[in-house]
C-alpha cells in the first residue's frame, strides 16, 4: 500500500498512464468498500461530527438564533465560572450517581440467587429486566401520578395504613424529589445490571468451583476469592457503564420535576438541555455550547482516569 | 437449614419481583378507573372497568396519530441503523481500506463523548433548515446519529464467520456487493433480528429527540411525547384517568413485544455484556 502511495506521488507532475492505471487498480480494490461506506459515513459526519464541531465553535460566540452571531472570545467561559446553578448542578449529578449503591448491590444479590438452580428463574429474570425496556418518560409520568399528594396511589396507601396523617409532598420538597428520582432510576436499571452480573457468573468455569469445593472453600470465601476476581473484566464494565451512564443522564427528572423545586433536581444534563430548549426567548446558545463542552471534557477525563485506575482489575488479559 | 435458606431466597425474590411490578400494575389497573374513583381512592382493582378512557384518548386526543407516528419513527430509525451497521461492519471486517484506523478512532471517540443534550440543538437546527422536521418519515433520519456500537458488533460477527465463503464467492466471480447481499446478509439474519428488536425498543422509548423535533409541528408527536404533554393541557391535567390510559397505550406495545420475545431480548441484552 505504501508502495502504491509513493508511486502515485511520484507520478503527480506528469499525468502519465501509469498513474491512471494505479488509480484504477486502487478503485477496483477499494471502490466497492468506499461505496458501501458512503451512506453510513455521510450520516455519521452530518449527525455526529458536525454537531460536535458546532458546539466547539460556539463556545467562543454569542448566538441567540435571531440576531447575527458575534465573536465574544472567552466571555462564555467567564460566565460559566460564576454560574452558581451550573456548579451546584455538577454536585447534584455526582450525588445522583450514588444511586448505583442501591442498584448494583441489589442486582448482584439477585444475580447470585438466580445463578443457582432455582425453579422459575427465567420468569424472575424476565421480570427484573422488564423495567429496563419500558419507556422511561412514560414511567416517570406514572411515578409523578403515583407520588402525587392529593390522589396519588402511594399517599392513598400510606394514609390507609395509618402510617402517615397527612399526605407527603414528595415532589415539592427538594430532597424527597431528588430521592424519588434516584429510586425510580434504580428501579429502571437494576435489571440490566443483574443480567450483566449473571453473564459474569456464568462465564466462570464450573471446574474452578469444583476444585474450590475440594479445598473446602464455601460460601463467602468462594465469592470473595473466586467469583469476584474471576468476574474482574465484566465487573469493570458494569461499574464503568453505570457510573458513566448516570453521570451523563438527566435521570427521570425532565418529566418528573423538570428541575424543580427551586433547581433542586437540576442535574447538569438537564441544565444543558434547558440552556437550549428552556423556552426562554433570547437565550444565548453559545453559552449552552460552553456548558456542554466543558462538561464533556470533564467526562472524558473521568473515564480515562477510571480506565487507568482499573487496569489491574483485568485478570483475564 | 438448607430448606430454610431456599425459602428465604424465594421470599426475597418474590418481594423484589412484586416491587418491580407495582408501577406497571398500578398504571394498568388504574387506567381502567373513572376519574371519580381515582380521586376518592380505593383498592387496586377498579370498581367499574371504564373502557371509555381508552376510546376517549385514542379518538379525541389524537393518540391514534401518535401511535402511528411512534411506529414509523421506531421502525424507520431502527431499520436504518441496522442497515448502516451491517454495511459498515461488513466493510470493516473484510477490507483493510486506507482511512480505516481514522474512521474507527472517530467512531470510538464520538461514542465516548456522544452526549445527548450537547448535540441536540445543532441537530435540531439542521433538521429544521433542511425541512426534515416537516414529516414523521424524515424525522427518524435525525435519530441516526452514528455508527457507534453497531459497526463493531457486526464487524465481530462477520469476522467470526471466517473467510472461506467469501473466497469461494470470489472464485465464482461474485463481486463485492453480491458477496455482501447474497452470501453474508442471510447469515446475519439472527443477529440482525435481535439487534433490530433492541433498537426498535430503544427508539420506541426515545423521548427527548421526538420531543425536540416536534416543536412547532404537533402532527409529528410520538406517543412518548404526546402522553407527557397531555399533563400540561387542560383536559389531561384534570383527567388522570386519561393520562393513565395514554401511558398504558405507550407501554403496551413494548410490553407485548417483551412478553412474546423475552428470550431473544434478554439474550440480546446479555450478549451486549459479553461484547462490551
Amino acid at each position: 500500500m505504501s508502495k502504491l502511495a509513493a508511486e502515485s506521488e511520484l507520478a503527480v507532475p506528469s499525468l502519465n498512464p501509469g498513474n491512471r492505471r494505479s488509480f484504477k487498480r486502487f478503485l477496483r480494490k477499494y471502490g466497492p468498500a468506499y461505496l458501501m461506506l458512503l451512506l453510513p459515513v455521510c450520516f455519521f459526519t452530518v449527525f455526529s461530527l458536525y454537531p460536535i464541531g458546532w458546539a466547539l465553535k460556539y463556545v467562543f460566540y454569542y448566538y441567540d438564533g435571531v440576531r447575527p452571531e458575534r465573536f465574544t472570545g472567552l466571555a462564555n467561559l467567564h460566565r460559566l465560572m460564576e454560574d452558581q446553578i451550573y456548579w451546584s448542578s455538577l454536585w447534584k449529578q455526582g450525588l445522583f450517581s450514588l444511586k448505583i449503591f442501591i442498584e448494583l448491590p441489589l442486582a448482584f444479590v439477585l444475580a447470585l440467587f438466580l445463578y443457582s438452580h432455582l425453579r422459575g428463574r427465567n420468569i424472575f429474570r424476565a421480570m427484573f429486566v422488564m423495567p429496563y425496556i419500558l419507556p422511561g418518560s412514560t414511567m416517570a409520568l406514572v411515578m409523578y401520578i403515583l407520588l402525587n399528594p392529593y390522589n396519588g396511589g402511594l399517599n392513598q396507601l400510606l394514609l390507609k395504613l395509618h402510617l402517615i396523617d397527612q399526605p407527603i409532598q414528595f415532589l415539592s420538597g427538594g430532597w424527597t424529589a431528588f430521592a424519588s428520582g434516584m429510586v425510580m432510576d434504580a428501579w429502571q436499571n437494576f435489571g440490566i445490571n443483574m443480567l450483566f452480573f449473571l453473564v459474569g457468573l456464568t462465564s466462570i468455569p464450573k471446574d474452578v468451583y469444583e476444585s474450590a469445593d475440594m479445598d473446602g472453600a464455601t460460601g463467602w470465601k468462594r465469592m470473595r476469592y473466586i467469583s469476584i476476581p474471576m468476574m474482574g473484566r465484566i465487573l469493570q464494565m458494569i461499574l464503568f457503564l453505570s457510573i458513566l451512564g448516570t453521570l451523563k443522564s438527566m435521570g427521570p427528572f425532565l418529566v418528573l420535576t423538570n428541575g424543580g423545586p427551586n433547581n433542586a433536581t437540576e442535574l447538569t444534563f438537564l441544565y444543558i438541555f434547558h440552556q437550549f430548549f428552556g423556552g426562554d426567548a433570547g437565550s444565548n446558545y453559545g453559552y449552552g455550547a460552553t456548558v456542554a463542552v466543558v462538561t464533556a471534557l470533564m467526562l472524558v477525563v473521568i473515564s480515562m482516569g477510571y480506565f487507568r485506575l482499573t487496569k489491574k482489575m483485568d485478570y483475564h488479559e | 437449614m438448607k430448606q430454610l435458606l431456599q425459602g428465604l431466597k424465594y421470599i426475597f425474590l418474590l418481594a423484589a419481583a412484586f416491587l418491580t411490578l407495582v408501577p406497571v400494575l398500578y398504571v394498568f389497573f388504574y387506567s381502567f378507573k373513572s376519574n371519580q374513583e381515582l380521586i376518592t381512592g380505593g383498592s387496586l382493582f377498579p370498581k367499574v372497568w371504564t373502557w371509555s378512557n381508552y376510546s376517549e384518548v385514542w379518538q379525541k386526543l389524537d393518540f391514534s396519530l401518535y401511535f402511528y407516528n411512534s411506529v414509523i419513527f421506531a421502525v424507520v430509525s431502527s431499520g436504518m441503523s441496522v442497515v448502516m451497521g451491517a454495511m459498515a461492519g461488513y466493510v470493516f471486517a473484510r477490507t483493510q481500506f486506507p482511512g480505516k484506523r481514522l474512521l474507527s478512532m472517530l467512531i470510538i471517540g464520538v461514542m465516548f463523548v456522544s452526549l445527548g443534550p450537547m448535540t441536540l440543538y445543532p441537530k435540531f437546527k439542521l433538521a429544521v433548515d433542511w425541512g426534515l422536521t416537516d414529516s414523521i418519515y424524515t424525522i427518524p433520519l435525525v435519530a441516526l446519529y452514528g455508527l457507534g456500537a453497531s459497526v463493531f458488533l457486526y464487524e465481530g460477527f462477520v469476522k467470526s464467520l471466517g473467510q472461506d465463503m467469501d473466497e469461494a464467492g470470489i472464485m465464482d466471480g461474485a463481486g463485492y456487493f453480491t458477496r455482501f447481499f447474497r452470501l453474508t446478509l442471510p447469515l446475519m439474519a439472527p443477529i440482525t433480528a435481535t439487534f433490530f428488536l433492541l433498537e426498535f425498543i430503544a427508539e420506541w422509548n426515545n423521548y427527548i429527540l421526538p420531543l425536540v423535533m416536534s416543536i412547532g409541528n404537533p402532527d409529528t408527536k410520538t406517543l412518548t411525547v404526546g402522553v407527557v404533554e397531555l399533563r400540561n393541557t387542560g383536559t389531561g391535567a384534570a383527567a388522570w384517568n386519561l393520562l393513565l390510559a395514554g401511558s398504558m397505550i405507550s407501554v403496551i406495545p413494548v410490553l407485548t413485544v417483551f412478553l412474546v420475545l423475552n428470550r431473544q431480548i434478554v439474550g440480546g441484552l446479555a450478549q451486549g455484556a459479553v461484547k462490551g
